[in-house]
């Protein structure tokens, strides 16, 4: 049977006389073709038909077929007016279908009601017939979420035209589900309190209040004037927090650099289903990347169609070392204490930033003094006396 | 530091497996094929000759001068000398 890449695109069938078996294979050696050789013929792909005919003529006596597969199926009926226009219907009704929801199906619903879900979905727009166009999986599981008063967590998965809905239930804050008990807010860090929320438990600071990391902030214990107690201590303290970040840059750098590429990989995506043409991952040359390179078809640059090709290139790169000027260390190690301070302070305030730098014998080092603004309450159980 | 590039072995190499009721060998840096039948497969690299003898045997060509042999091989001979 022809492989898949010959089906669609196209391929021809190569028979030559029992005794030119040998010369065939060494041909298809020689150009690099693929194929198999069986009864005194092979299947070659379209277009490596045109240079193993080259090849072949005045050398062989062989015979070649019309070309076979899909184009040649629509080149041998182009006169069948029928045949096209059944044609034309069958791939506008699989190209309309498949940008709606045929079915939504939820998963994983231990005690959650799936009905319930499904209802709710379809009020959020997510229901059979729905167009894929118009859904925002990841702003409907947001509004799901702010909606739904059961679910905890919801993930919602499009495999070709279904819908897949996986949810999980929301667990009572009270239960001890985690191990942790009953227990208390403690600061995380040092800092100064700016403010305190607290949604269960009472307070033990107070805005103004300088603290250090472990100290007590929210108590989960309740006094004894009120009954006496435990209880889960909830609550939001956000606290001035002053901190220093430094970063280096070495002079002397290393660097990949890309030398040469092979592809690996070539698959393509039609209707959400995958057809996988090349995948080589067993024979790659050490010292190399995959990069996937995806893209997708567009009708006259406006209209996206539901296909898309992935190729797969091993990229062989070779590690080289340089020195870098000084423009270039002063610019990397902004670029990299910048970085960090972001990934330090995501979720925080930054109320104040001071940087300072300066070139060392081996690079160049810079510092930055940051005051923020960080919820700093932690959990931590409530110890018994 | 740089590192020493490492490059991939490029001779003859041959790997196998059995499949169905036969078996599947694969072969690496063919340079010729002397003799195709379902019976006997002369193959040809820098290094010598393999000889392939069973029934039912097929030769699949891939780029990159690598050939897989599949059948019911009976004895695989490898014939060294330089061609």
């Amino acid at each position: 049977m022809a492989r898949i890449d010959g089906i669609i695109f196209g391929y021809r069938v190569f028979r030559v006389a029992e005794e030119d078996t040998e010369a065939l294979a060494n041909a298809l050696l020689s150009l690099g073709i693929s194929s198999r050789i069986r009864n005194n013929s092979c299947e070659i792909r379209a277009k490596d038909g045109e240079k193993l005919r080259k090849r072949l003529e005045g050398k062989v006596d062989f015979s070649e077929s019309e070309l076979l597969g899909l184009p040649g199926f629509i080149f041998r009926n182009r006169k069948r007016l029928g045949t096209a226009l059944g044609l034309a219907i069958a791939i506008l009704c699989i190209f309309y279908s498949s940008g709606r929801v045929w079915d939504v199906r939820v998963t994983n619903a231990d005690g959650i009601d799936a009905e319930g879900t499904l209802s709710l979905l379809e009020e959020l727009g997510l229901q059979e017939g729905a167009k894929w166009r118009r859904i925002d999986l990841d702003k409907l599981e947001a509004r799901f979420l702010a909606v739904s008063r059961d679910v905890a967590w919801i993930n919602i998965n499009r495999r070709g035209t279904v819908a897949y809905v996986t949810v999980k239930e929301k667990t009572n804050y009270d239960e001890d589900v985690d191990g942790l008990g009953y227990c208390n807010i403690v600061a995380a860090r040092d800092g100064v309190i700016e403010e305190i929320t607290v949604k269960r438990g009472h307070a033990v600071v107070k805005p103004g209040d300088v603290v250090k990391a472990g100290d007590l902030l929210i108590s989960g214990v309740i006094p004894g004037e009120l009954g006496g107690g435990f209880l889960r201590a909830e609550g939001t303290v956000v606290a001035r927090v002053f901190d220093t970040y430094s970063a280096e840059v070495a002079k002397i750098s290393e660097e990949k650099v890309y030398v040469d590429g092979q592809r690996c990989e070539l698959s393509y995506k039609i209707l959400g289903f995958s057809i996988n043409i090349l995948k080589n991952s067993g024979n790659l040359p050490s010292g190399c990347d995959i990069i996937n390179y995806k893209t997708e078809a567009v009708l006259f640059g406006r209209y996206e169609l539901p296909i898309e090709k992935s190729v797969g290139i091993a990229a062989i790169y070779e590690i080289r070392t340089r020195s870098l000027t000084h423009e270039e260390m002063a610019l990397s190690c902004g670029a990299k204490l910048r970085e960090l301070i972001s990934t330090e302070l995501s979720g925080a305030e930054l109320i104040k930033i001071r940087t300072r730098g300066g070139f060392t014998d081996t690079g160049y080092e810079m510092s930055a003094d940051v005051t923020a603004l960080f919820n700093v309450a932690g959990v931590a159980p409530i110890e018994e006396q | 530091m740089t590192e020493k590039k490492n490059v991939p072995p490029r001779g003859f190499f041959f790997s196998g497996e059995r499949s169905g009721g036969g078996m599947r060998i694969t072969f690496g840096a063919v340079v010729s094929v002397s003799e195709l039948a379902g019976e006997r497969i002369l193959l040809v690299s820098h290094g010598g000759k393999v000889e392939i003898s069973g029934e039912g045997l097929e030769l699949t060509v891939f780029e990159g001068r690598a050939v897989e042999v599949v059948g019911a091989v009976r004895e695989v001979k490898f014939i060294y000398g330089k061609n």
